[in-house]
């Protein structure tokens, strides 16, 4: 069984073949403006590089940028509408209004706040009104708008007001898409509001992406099922991403850290990925990428996404070298590289210069940096090790080395020995880990939610029962089913016996 | 001097109850959001001096108490704010005057300025701690005998109920026994006072502190400046030439436990500074004490305060991980926190430290 796994940076859109565990080819094409040229390119270039062998895979998984652009250049979204169940409560922070003014006014087109909503405890805030929710519905409808995003206060604890809710905003406009804050978010209701708000604003571009993504599967003889990388590395179904585009917002730096886990063997160390502009820094952890904890803005919004906790240091293959005074970066020439760097004929010094003279690698013609001296090439060593070590340090969550492993098209500037590292792996199709990391991603289940009056090990076990379950229902196989983390989180001022607990179980994906 | 709080102080204001909320106090996002949103509307709170007031005035405490995890999903409402108002007015007997913030430090600073926007009654620059504490018998109005009852706990959905006790204690017990039935998340009014035993016991002007610390980092980040140089070129004066900011100690965490039995987080950091020295940072819910090599360098009623050195936003006891980098201040105690009473309360000993403040230099 044969999977293609097809990553979208920045610059490159790099493609992977993975056939019975084993990379069978990985190439690289660029990044194209409107993203499906690049990936029809992609598929091109993997079934030419494997001599057709990738035209029998059975799964093609994409991880893309074209969701997270949209919503930071504001194109391509369209407009929603808010729906609340709160009443009395959090009357004073109305749906979007932390929203940079600009996008507010682009996709919001307005809100409603109704009646219902839970306590922690899981009692009700307020009753539903059906009456009312139905008059909202109908106005929804008279103004146009046909994607709402619905959120209930304290809804990861129970959804069912937000459920109940949609049945009657389909009953009254049966071609609405309804965005329910339960099926994405976590606890914090404005930033979940948040996410929901986005993902009803990305539901059309979501359908036009992958009808284009699987035209150009069919252009290329393909006939796999596709599935599209989310942003805590796991996959969802073409269909899932449809509905819940936001979860794939933002895969990337997910889709690197797994690959390089598979290519070392090594599950729990740090990563950097380097590339033509910055060095991302992310944690492993059991084979996955530690999420960050802290608010997440996308085009300026506050979000609670499960995105790795990346630091991204001004360190690329592009970054420019100057000398009076000595700096290395943080600007770039990015992927102008090939026109302007000194080996390949430009006239700008950069990192992947000096790491030419230095011996690092053997890229482009040498004889055109033999005039960089070697106090440069000391200093510029020592500058490289120590952003990278402070880098590292600060990602860690405990003393003690690390294994680091590094991955991306600069990851030759990366020095054998540093700090705080016990050994820097490096490996074949490094360069392509991104798109591996896509080949191979798993499924998972994820709960996050407080469990009331209950004692610790029920509450935990209950947890990671129906994390099982949300793993299974996204196509895990059974047998597979394993905890990849658990987290109990301290909770004050609460009454004893509450406690938030979150758990992830990962999966590999049925059928193969 | 008063002053009307505009949009453009609200930035500058959360800055600074950040900074005084000591490594606690909540999330003074939301109370800023909150407050920007009403401003809209065209509010105006007025903030007033303590010596503005007229002697007979009646002046209130405001505040919200509960679970944060239950305000990051039920925010704030209104009606818990104007139907708390009414109740206590029509129990006393009397038409409140102003309200005052228990703590300056944290999400409560703001708060009375939230419900000066909604009611139209004045703000006093003023609060009860300069800074944030675990516990509601931390406060100056506490510590010099003044009575928190008759108060009342309110809900968004306008529920409101009268608490009155002899013993501040016992309040505070009942406050918090009625926000859990109300949902865990409750609006406060407590400490009714005469301006005069305001002006006796408030710590004076912490609004104005709180702005012209925001405004002093904002504007020192903004020029690529030195932030403590222009903290104190901003502060000095104030206070007699006591109001410095020193940074005592800038490193990165390299250890962090904390244990969150009876309510509260407790427990301390390690910081690791560039020659390989080590501070150790006890807390509970705030900062309160700072050693090295065994010796404690700093200690409460002065204010320590951690920021994230690269970014200069503050780190809490509930942010704080491994490896942040971080910049410890210390800012010194207003002066109705140190005499004997309020040491016995706020001091070392009041936390179970068997020493004195104040304590050796760094």
């Amino acid at each position: 069984m044969s999977r293609i796994g097809i990553d979208v940076g920045g610059t490159n859109t790099d493609a992977a073949l993975i056939d019975g565990g084993r990379v069978i080819a990985t190439v690289k094409t660029p990044t194209t403006a409107d993203v499906t040229s690049g990936v029809q390119n992609a598929l091109a270039k993997i079934i030419e590089a494997t001599a057709g062998q990738a035209r029998s895979a059975s799964l093609v998984i994409i991880g893309t940028t074209h969701f997270v652009n949209a919503v930071v250049e504001r194109q391509r979204l369209n407009r929603v509408a808010a729906v609340r169940l709160c009443l009395p409560c959090t009357t004073a922070l109305t749906p979007g209004c932390d929203w940079p003014d600009d996008l507010r006014e682009k996709v919001l087109d307005a809100h409603h706040l109704l009646p219902g909503g839970f306590e922690l405890d899981g009692r009700e805030v307020s009753p539903l009104d059906e009456a009312a929710t139905r008059a909202v519905a109908r106005r929804i409808a008279d103004s146009g708008v046909r994607s709402v995003a619905v959120t209930a206060i304290f809804s990861p604890v129970s959804n069912t007001h937000e459920a109940r809710a949609r049945e009657w905003l389909l009953d009254e406009c049966p071609d609405m898409m309804v965005t329910l804050s339960s099926d994405i978010g976590r606890l914090g209701l404005l930033e979940r509001e948040n996410v929901a708000l986005l993902n009803a604003s990305l539901t059309d571009l979501a359908r036009a992406t992958t009808r284009a993504f699987r035209d150009a599967m069919a252009a290329s003889g393909l006939s796999a099922r596709l599935l599209l990388t989310q942003n805590d590395g796991t996959v969802i179904s073409a269909e899932t991403a449809e509905r819940l585009p936001v979860l794939c917002i933002s895969s990337g730096p997910t889709n690197s850290m797994r690959g390089a886990a598979f290519l070392s063997g090594i599950e729990n160390a740090a990563v950097v990925d380097v590339g033509g502009t910055t060095s991302d820094i992310g944690m492993l952890k059991n084979g996955f990428p530690r999420e960050s904890n802290t608010v997440v803005e996308i085009g300026g919004v506050r979000t609670l996404f499960r995105i790795p906790d990346v630091l991204s240091l001004p360190l690329g293959g592009g970054s420019i070298v100057r000398g009076h005074p000595r700096r290395l970066g943080p600007d770039s020439v990015g992927f102008r590289l090939l026109q302007q760097a000194r080996v390949f004929g430009g006239d700008t010094l950069t990192a992947t210069d000096v790491a030419v003279r230095a011996g690092w690698a053997a890229i482009g013609n040498a004889s055109r940096v033999k005039g960089v001296d070697a106090e440069a090439v000391r200093w510029f060593e020592a500058e490289v090790r120590r952003m990278l070590e402070q880098g590292i340090d600060r990602m860690k969550t405990q003393a003690g080395d690390v294994k680091l492993l590094a991955v991306g098209g600069g990851a030759f500037l990366v020095p054998q020995q540093l700090a705080g590292v016990s050994e820097v792996v490096g490996f074949a199709h490094a360069d392509a880990a991104n798109a591996v990391g896509a080949a191979l991603s798993k499924v998972s289940g994820d709960v996050d939610q407080v469990f009331a009056g209950l004692p610790r090990d029920e509450a935990i076990a209950r947890a990671t029962e129906l994390a099982r379950e949300r793993a299974l229902a996204a196509g895990g196989t059974p047998e597979t089913l394993a905890v990849v983390e658990m987290e109990d989180l301290p909770m004050p001022y609460m009454p004893a016996d509450t406690r938030r607990i979150r758990v992830r179980v990962a999966a590999e994906l049925g059928g193969l | 001097m008063g002053w009307d709080v505009k949009a453009s102080d609200l930035e500058d204001l959360a800055i600074g109850c950040a900074l005084l909320g000591t490594g606690g106090g909540g999330d003074v996002g939301f109370s800023a959001l909150a407050l920007r949103q009403v401003l809209k509307r065209g509010a105006v709170p007025r903030v007033i001096d303590v010596e503005e007031l007229p002697d007979d005035a009646l002046v209130v405490c405001a505040a919200y108490i509960g679970a944060p995890i239950v305000g990051q999903e039920k925010l704030i409402a209104e009606a818990e704010i104007t139907s708390a108002f009414p109740v206590l007015e029509k129990y006393i007997g009397r038409r409140i005057n102003a309200v005052v913030a228990v703590e300056i430090g944290g999400a409560n600073g703001l708060v009375p300025l939230l419900a000066s926007a909604l009611t139209g009654i004045p703000v006093v620059d003023a609060d009860s701690m300069g800074r944030a504490y675990p516990q509601g018998n931390m406060t100056t109005f506490s510590i010099y005998g003044m009575k928190a009852a008759p108060a009342v706990v309110a809900s968004p959905r306008g529920e409101v109920s009268v608490v009155e006790a002899l013993d501040n204690l016992r309040v505070e017990e009942m406050q918090r026994a009625l926000c859990t039935v109300l949902g865990s998340s409750a609006f406060v009014l407590d400490y009714p006072m005469d301006a005069a035993q305001l002006r006796q016991w408030a710590v004076p002007r912490t609004l104005s502190l709180a702005r012209e610390m925001g405004r002093a980092v904002r504007s020192a980040r903004e020029r690529g400046a030195d932030v403590v140089a222009e903290l104190n070129r901003t502060l000095g004066g104030r206070d007699g030439g006591k109001g410095t900011v020193a940074a005592l100690f800038e490193g990165s965490v390299s250890d962090v436990r904390m244990d969150t039995g009876g309510g509260f987080s407790t427990g301390r950091l390690l910081l690791k500074g560039i020659n390989g020295r080590v501070l150790q940072l006890d807390f509970k819910n705030e900062f309160l004490v700072a050693w090295i090599d065994g010796r404690p360098i700093a200690a409460t009623p002065d204010l320590l305060t951690l920021v994230d050195t690269d970014t200069w936003n503050c780190v809490g006891t509930d942010t704080v991980r491994y490896g942040v980098r971080v910049t410890l201040l210390r800012l010194p105690a207003p002066g109705l926190m140190t005499t004997p009473q309020a040491l016995s309360v706020v001091g070392p000993r009041g936390f179970g430290y068997d020493f004195d403040w104040p304590v050796g230099a760094a």
